[in-house]
Formats: structure tokens, C-alpha cells, sequence
């Protein structure tokens, strides 16, 4: 394990996890997923379609090295499963071609909508995926396959990177932000740009006019979530609507997403920042009965 | 000879190649139905040509009354052509036996420039002409052009866009200014009349397909400009059947069905105009794949008829291209570092388009049900 520095308030915990109530030499299929993004790779086992053990890591600086990392984290937590005991392996994210054990790999998109179906119902029809470098609003069928979908310009603005970068600057743990912006008084006016780089100096004048860490939170998180329902409203929302990728667990534009549009998100069953690695493991599996027929 | 159909054939040649077609045909014709492209934009395969016809008195736009001067619309200008040495406009020149004709000519070229110039004076082009135009979400403006400058919603599928891409946009284009036009709501239809090109298109649609003589153009007597308007002060009283021609035959985005009323056999009967296409491809076959580079990169395949079919991004650009040959019918492919990311952005544009994925895209269809 890293130790982590006290300094990096960006950094966001890892979890591993199993599910111990099921013996995976039971499965008739075992399938992997994993979705390899820009800031984030997580990698999970499905035993028939059903989640058993997922892990959720930084990505390095290394495409395969995070990708095999995220997977021995997992089959370690396991204990006796081994890369070979895995029927199928499918990647996604960005990263996705740069999996060496990978036997086939499909788009982020196709599995983000996928995965969603699994991990908030079949009533899902608007989803959207907030991840680290970027934003897609995808519209499925109740299957989970794309109708439509949008994706934010060559920009980081507003994602997961540009609320790391923010969290860094007020010097708060990135798990604790969301919550914090909302203990204003009255929402502030948005800060005037998402955009990374500018934002950082926008916020530091506001620190600078004496403006309090919630106030500064809650005024980048209503510009986030202002950006965020411009992009669901091309695509066009339709209820039910779920939001998957890290910033999911960001209540603070959560919240503000879902007051700007009137809708509340769907509840997940499971962390929504597996979706994509579910859909890989859920193709996964459909693709080794496919191979056996 | 004749043809199919008994009209006399003759024999041509358009950029060398021989081509034996119908009397009577224009220029213009007989190279669209040939797959040699010729700009064009006032010219629509449903109308008579642009050029000649006679302007009306008065047009109206939102109840004001545009008085014009006589005189006649000359047509967009975009299909010049050289035929038999002399310059010609492609879609108002019938063909004779033995004509040569030089679609490429730099004089040709050059008119065909002065002309977009005009156009792009007095409509929104700040995306049309924007280097990131490809990759754009087009909702938040990189430049902080205001949203009068920008396009409309019709970008991917705009007409005076792919005409203006297979032109190329000059240097010269002066900055577009908002001039406030009329924005008109009525009963059916609503006109935003900034993005009018005054291309006439509507007008020959309205009389000749329908024959509603709802809409008209007139020459303003001061700058010789063409404006088109409603026959009268309201769409009734113009006589306007609601039949939506005019809105499926726009080339830009004046004309809106506010209702999205279902397809009528008037709206039916207007047929898709053959658009240049923004990219050249290549034949997809082990030879052309052979000389590609072994990088990473984005590839497109399209089958006979050129449609996207497949849109992919691979870390080897050459070994991928190999393993598809027999899929498709050509291809296209930009070398690209972040091709992961440029594979959405292609994507995202033909979904735009288009309303579905492309058809091979789709192959993880049969996945869904086991």
C-alpha cells in the first residue's frame, strides 16, 4: 500500500471487495471486466452475470500495469482464483487497448450504458457518465444498448480531474467535498469557467476576498452541475435517469444536478463507478456463450 | 443512341472522362448522376433552375413589406464550370454533343470562391469556418462567439456547410455581423430569417411542387439583393397549403416545423440532394492497406454507397486496416495519439447525424440476450 501523504487531499480511497457468500468453482461462466480510464481503473469478476469481487484503483502512469494491478488486487482478495480460472476478459475506458490479457475490448460507451441497467434497474434511460476526463450523457433502451449519446468537448472542465485539482487548492479530502458545499446558507452565483486551469485562479481570488471553503465548493459544483444539464438536455433527459464514474459519489453536484433538471437520480444497487467494468464483464460473458455454440 | 427513357444521347467529356448522356440534360445533372460532384446550392434535383426566374413586386417577412425593383435572380453561383473554354453555370447549361467540360479550372475555382464570399457575408459561419469544428459539442463556444454568430442546430447536416468544405472557406470571408432579421412564429412553420441565403429554393419548391405561390423574392433596388418572403402579410393569406416543403428543402435552417407534424406525401415527394462528400476515401483492398502507417489512429469504413458503416480506433493503424479488408467497400483514417477518445468524437458525430450507430458499430447487438 502507498501511504498516503496528508498534503494529497485529492486522493481518493481504493476499495477492494468480495462477495464471500458465493463459491466462484460453482459458475458455469466467469467473466472480467475492466475499464481502464484516465484517472480511474476498476476491474471486476461476475460469476453468471452476477457480481462477485470488484477492485477500484488509481491508474498509474502505466495502461497495463494498472490494468494488472486492479486485477491481482482482486484475485488476491479472492485468494484462489488465478487469471486462468477467468473464462473471458473484456477491457473499455481509454485505456482499453493497452490491456494485454484483454481478449476482446468495447467501447466505454456501450459498456457504461450496459453496466447501468445492472447496477440501477432496466427503468434507466438517461445515464450519465461523470468520469475523470470527461462527460457523456448516453440514452439506452431497457436493455442498456445506446440510442444516443453526447460527450463534453477536448476539455477537462467540470470532471473528476478538475474537482481533484480544486480539492487539492482548499486543501479538503475529495470524499468530504461534496457534503461540505452544501452546508451554505444561500447557494452562490456559479464560478464563471469550468475550465481546470482557470478555475484554480478564479478560486484562489476568491479564497483571497475571504470567501469560506463551503461557499467556494458550492459556487465550482453549481458551475459543474450547470455544465453537466446543458449536455443532458442536448441529448434530451428522460426520467429515469441515473449518473454513473466517480463523481457520482460527489453528493454536492448530485444534488445540484438533480434540482437544476427536477428530477432525482436513481438509487444504484451497487458503487455506480463499476458500471463500465460491469458491461465489460457482462459482454464478457455473452461473448464466451457465443464462442461455445 | 438513345436512352431508356428515348431522349437523344450525346457524348461528352468531363474532367477527361468520356461520358455518354441524355440530350437536354444540364451540365450539372449529368456529373451529379456520373458521381462527378460540382458545387451547388440554389440547384435542387425537385426545382427548375434558379437562374432567370423573375422576381416578384413584394415579399413580406413577419407582416413587413420588402418592395423590389424588376429583375431577375442570377443563382448562388457555385457550379461555374469551364465548357468549351468559355464559363458556364453547371446547372443552367444543357449539354451538347462532344462538349468538354474542366470541373477543376482555376477560373472556375476562383468564381465559385468570390461567390461563397457573398454568401458567407450575410449568414452565421464562425462554426462552418472554426478550426476544432469537428470535435466541437457546440454548446459552450471555445472563442466566446455569441450565439447569433454561431450555427444552428443543423450543423451536421447543414448543406451550406458541406458545399462550403468541398469549395474551401477563403481568407477573404469577412466577419459575419447580426443583422436581427425577422424571427417569425406561425400557425405551422417558424422562420428565423438571419440564416436565409436567399438561395430561392423554397420559393421554386412552393410554386413548382406544390403550386401554393405562398412564397416569393424580390431585388431590393439599392444593393441589387434577393430577398425571399411570403407572398402576403400572413401564411394564410398567402395561400400557404402546410404542406412542409419548404422546410425539407432548405439547405440551411430558416424554415422549422414547429409541431414535427408526420410526413405528408408533399414532404415525401422532396428527395435527398447529393452532398459532397468531406473526406476522400480509399478503396479498401490489401494493397491500398499495405502503404498505411503502422501508427495509431482512427479509420472509417464505408460500404458501396458510401455510408459510414464502422468507426474504429486502433494503436496500429496498417494491422487493423488488414484484418477488415473484405468488410467494406473503402475507407478513410487520421493518425491520432488519442484514439480511444477521437473513436467517441466520430461516433458522437455520425449519432448526431444520423440517429443510430453505425451499422457494423452494432455488433455487439447479438449480446445483449444471452
Amino acid at each position: 500500500m502507498v501511504t498516503v501523504q496528508e498534503s494529497e487531499y485529492w486522493r481518493w480511497p481504493e476499495s477492494i471487495w468480495v462477495d464471500e457468500s458465493k463459491n466462484w468453482q460453482d459458475a458455469e461462466v466467469i467473466s472480467c471486466g475492466i475499464d481502464l480510464g484516465s484517472v480511474s481503473t476498476q476491474a471486476v469478476v461476475m460469476l453468471d452475470g452476477e457480481l462477485y469481487a470488484y477492485a477500484n484503483m488509481r491508474t498509474g502512469t502505466s495502461s497495463a500495469a494498472s490494468a494488472e494491478k486492479a486485477v491481482n488486487a482482486m484475485l488476491e482478495k479472492i485468494g484462489d482464483m488465478k487469471r486462468d480460472d477467468i473464462h473471458y476478459i473484456v477491457g473499455t475506458g481509454y485505456g482499453r487497448v493497452s490491456i494485454p490479457f484483454a481478449q476482446k475490448t468495447i467501447t466505454e460507451i456501450a459498456c457504461h450504458g450496459r453496466g447501468a441497467v445492472y447496477v440501477y434497474g432496466d427503468k434507466v434511460r438517461t445515464v450519465l457518465d461523470m468520469g475523470g476526463q470527461d462527460l457523456k450523457a448516453i440514452k439506452v433502451d431497457s436493455r442498456g444498448k445506446v440510442i444516443n449519446f453526447l460527450m463534453n468537448d477536448k476539455c477537462a472542465a467540470g470532471t473528476g480531474r478538475g474537482i481533484e485539482v480544486v480539492c487539492d487548492l482548499l486543501s479538503i479530502p475529495i470524499t468530504e467535498a461534496g457534503q461540505l458545499s452544501l452546508q451554505v446558507d444561500e447557494e452562490p452565483e456559479p464560478v464563471s469557467t469550468t475550465c481546470v486551469v482557470f478555475a484554480k485562479s478564479e478560486i484562489l481570488g476568491l479564497i483571497r476576498k475571504g470567501w469560506g471553503k463551503e461557499r467556494i465548493l458550492a459556487a465550482f459544483f453549481n458551475a459543474v452541475a450547470s455544465r453537466v444539464v446543458e449536455l443532458l438536455e442536448r441529448v434530451g433527459v428522460e426520467p429515469e435517469f441515473a449518473i454513473t464514474g466517480g463523481i457520482s459519489k460527489n453528493i454536492g453536484v448530485v444534488k445540484r444536478i438533480e434540482d437544476k433538471l427536477g428530477l432525482k437520480a436513481l438509487e444504484p444497487k451497487y458503487d455506480p463507478q463499476l458500471a463500465g467494468a460491469i458491461g465489460a464483464a457482462l459482454f464478457g460473458r455473452a461473448l464466451y456463450i457465443k464462442s461455445k455454440k | 443512341m438513345e436512352s431508356d427513357r428515348g431522349g437523344r444521347m450525346v457524348r461528352i467529356t468531363i474532367d477527361g472522362v468520356q461520358l455518354d448522356v441524355e440530350e437536354g440534360k444540364t451540365i450539372l445533372e449529368v456529373a451529379l448522376k456520373n458521381n462527378i460532384y460540382i458545387p451547388n446550392l440554389c440547384y435542387h434535383p425537385n426545382v427548375s433552375p434558379a437562374p432567370g426566374k423573375i422576381a416578384d413586386e413584394i415579399v413580406y417577412r413577419n407582416g413587413e413589406r420588402y418592395q423590389g425593383v424588376e429583375g431577375e435572380y442570377e443563382g448562388c453561383g457555385l457550379c461555374f464550370v469551364i465548357a468549351d473554354g468559355e464559363i458556364v453555370k453547371a446547372c443552367d447549361t444543357p449539354v451538347r454533343d462532344g462538349l468538354k467540360v474542366d470541373t477543376r479550372d482555376e477560373r472556375a475555382i476562383k468564381e465559385r470562391k468570390s461567390n461563397l464570399v457573398r454568401i458567407f457575408a450575410t449568414h452565421p459561419h464562425v462554426c462552418i469556418t472554426c478550426e476544432y469544428r469537428n470535435g466541437c459539442d457546440r454548446i459552450q463556444c471555445t472563442f466566446g462567439y455569441p450565439v447569433e454568430e454561431r450555427c444552428c442546430d443543423l450543423f451536421s447536416k447543414c448543406e451550406l456547410r458541406f458545399t462550403a468544405e468541398y469549395i474551401g472557406i477563403p481568407p477573404e470571408t469577412p466577419r459575419y455581423m447580426y443583422r436581427g432579421l425577422p424571427v417569425v412564429e406561425e400557425k405551422l412553420y417558424k422562420w428565423d430569417w438571419n440564416y436565409c441565403i436567399n438561395c430561392t429554393r423554397c420559393v421554386r419548391g412552393c410554386r413548382e411542387v406544390r403550386e401554393a405561390n405562398a412564397l416569393g423574392f424580390v431585388i431590393e433596388s439599392s444593393a441589387g439583393n434577393v430577398i425571399v418572403g411570403r407572398t402576403a402579410q400572413t401564411d394564410v393569406e398567402s395561400g400557404c397549403k402546410f404542406c412542409g416543403v419548404c422546410v425539407e428543402i432548405c439547405p440551411t435552417g430558416v424554415v422549422r416545423d414547429i409541431k414535427k407534424k408526420a410526413s405528408n406525401k408533399w414532404r415525401d415527394s422532396i428527395v435527398a440532394k447529393k452532398l459532397p462528400l468531406l473526406t476522400e476515401a480509399l478503396e479498401l483492398t490489401p494493397e491500398s492497406v499495405a502503404s498505411l502507417p503502422d501508427s495509431p489512429g482512427v479509420f472509417r469504413l464505408y460500404d458501396e454507397n458510401m455510408e459510414v458503416v464502422y468507426i474504429k480506433g486502433t494503436p496500429n493503424l496498417r494491422e487493423e486496416l488488414h484484418s477488415e479488408v473484405g468488410r467494406a467497400a473503402y475507407f478513410d483514417y487520421e493518425e491520432h495519439e488519442m484514439y480511444t477518445m477521437r473513436e467517441s468524437e466520430l461516433i458522437q458525430e455520425f449519432l448526431q447525424k444520423h440517429g443510430r450507430m453505425p451499422k457494423l458499430n452494432d455488433e455487439v447487438d447479438d449480446l445483449f440476450d444471452l
